[in-house]
């Protein structure tokens, strides 16, 4: 419910704002917005994963990672297949379900793909958006391997991918020096990508070029996880780290 | 020590993100916009401006406190607070205060004043005072609303994640009054006091507000600060410490 209420708010906003400024129905239309903003919100509860807090408190602070460290099994496999992935299906078919009633009830005020590739690319880009927000979570919360307060950096990433990762607002609506900034980031690819595949509002000679950088974040943050994991595994003490 | 230093640092840093989130958010939705609701997109960053400086007070000032009610009362701790000689309500509201917020307040002042500034809004003494006296009555009429909330707690004590929810609700402070109540009747009952709360105070520095207005706030703040008073001090009657 709670992460539904500000998307919501913003997507009422944006209605009233093309109901009393046409002059900006040029660039976007209700439909888009609204199919947009469901579409964000949906992906949000089924992408975005929330492990950072967890990992930190629970598994280094409290030493439940030593346990974690007896199994014969990858830590990461385990983190994503049994930790959160029934998670975020139990979240994201939630939404999912909400967006198919609206969308049957309401189709004037939705705009998805009707191409069955997009949808299929659209899916295997959500997957990796998955993966790419899973191991960004993870490092930072393999942060407090070395660090006791990460609140400050765990505050200063939620704010900066609310802002950037398209949360609050489609990123064609931000000036083009800040779009540019975005796309340089990973956080776009984590669900606002898979967000413009969905309502097709992706242009199709651009759709490639997502996914490539999209495997390419994929590559580097799982290169980078393992850095750190290996790294932190080191400089762990269990309880009283 | 060393430790103390880093929270102060974060939390510095923390609530300048936020503000600077809340900020962009709205200039960039009102970029392009001439009009919305009756607004134009410099009224409303002025708005934005405004509720980055509130927040500031109340969050330095209320919702840390507010976070530690349901945590006191399902650890049995609240028993403590009650013995005490000091009225509970005060006590359990203004524990702690956060002198890191006066950053964000700071920061929004700078950015009211560079608003006001550059876009000519007639302002005077008599304007600044009487928006900060009807700030002030914003300030109680969200404070009620979060105790209404939170004093539910007394009954279901596991529902800790309740100060969430109302850090959410205030965000629709971020947009006028009007707004909501273009989006409808539910909007009315939940958001109002939310929107009502800051949206007057601007009209009253911009020399929009009417007295009518000005009636409504004063009347929405004392009717909800009675009434959640005497649903705090009602929920206390049914308090029985940590097996509640």
């Amino acid at each position: 419910m709670m992460s539904i209420f500000v998307p919501t708010l913003l997507c009422m906003y944006w209605v009233f704002v093309l109901r009393d400024n046409p002059n900006l129905a040029s660039q976007f239309k209700v439909e888009q917005i609204v199919s947009y903003y469901v579409v964000i919100v949906t992906l949000s509860a089924l992408l975005v994963s929330h492990m950072k807090e967890w990992i930190m408190r629970e598994e280094i602070q409290q030493g439940g990672l030593s346990r974690m460290l007896l199994k014969p099994y990858s830590y990461y496999a385990f983190n994503a297949l049994f930790h959160e992935l029934p998670y975020r299906i139990v979240q994201g078919g939630y939404g999912a379900i909400i967006v198919g009633c609206l969308s049957l009830f309401f189709p004037h005020l939705f705009t998805f793909s009707d191409s069955l590739p997009l949808i299929g690319l659209a899916i295997f880009s959500s997957v990796l958006g998955f993966f790419i927000c899973h191991n960004i979570e993870q490092m930072l919360g393999f942060l407090a391997f070395w660090l006791y307060d990460l609140r400050l950096i765990h505050n200063a990433y939620d704010t900066i991918f609310i802002l950037l990762g398209g949360v609050n607002m489609p990123l064609y609506l931000f000036p083009d020096f800040l779009e540019r900034v975005a796309f340089l980031t990973p956080l776009p690819y984590i669900i606002y990508v898979p967000a413009l595949l969905f309502t097709g509002q992706a242009h199709s000679d651009a759709v490639s070029g997502y996914i490539a950088t999209q495997i390419m974040w994929l590559m580097v943050t799982s290169i980078l996880y393992r850095i750190v994991w290996h790294a932190g595994i080191k400089a762990f003490t269990a309880a009283g780290n | 020590m060393l430790l103390f230093r880093v929270n102060t640092v974060g939390m510095l840093v923390s609530t300048v993100l936020w503000s600077g989130l809340t900020l962009s958010t709205v200039y960039f939705a009102t970029r392009g916009v001439r009009s919305v609701f009756g607004y134009s997109g410099e009224q409303l960053m002025v708005l934005a401006a405004i509720q980055v400086i509130f927040l500031g007070f109340f969050h330095g000032i209320i919702s840390k406190n507010m976070e530690r009610i349901p945590e006191l009362m399902n650890r049995g701790t609240f028993d403590f607070l009650l013995l005490k000689p000091i009225d509970a309500q005060f006590s359990a509201s203004l524990t702690y205060v956060y002198p890191a917020y006066m950053v964000r307040i700071l920061l929004g002042v700078g950015v009211l004043a560079y608003y006001l500034h550059l876009y000519g809004f007639a302002t005077s003494w008599f304007s600044i005072a009487l928006f900060g006296i009807l700030l002030i009555f914003g300030f109680v009429t969200i404070y009620s609303v979060w105790l209404l909330v939170t004093t539910l707690v007394v009954w279901f004590p596991q529902m800790d994640n309740i100060v969430d929810f109302l850090y959410y609700l205030n965000v629709s402070s971020r947009f006028p009054y009007e707004f909501l109540r273009e989006i409808g009747f539910m909007a009315l009952l939940f958001l109002f006091p939310f929107a009502l709360a800051l949206t007057i105070p601007m009209k009253a520095l911009l020399g929009m507000v009417t007295s009518a207005e000005i009636v409504a706030l004063i009347f929405a703040t004392l009717i909800l600060f009675f009434l959640s008073r005497r649903f705090w001090l009602f929920a206390l009657r049914h308090y029985t410490s940590a097996s509640s």
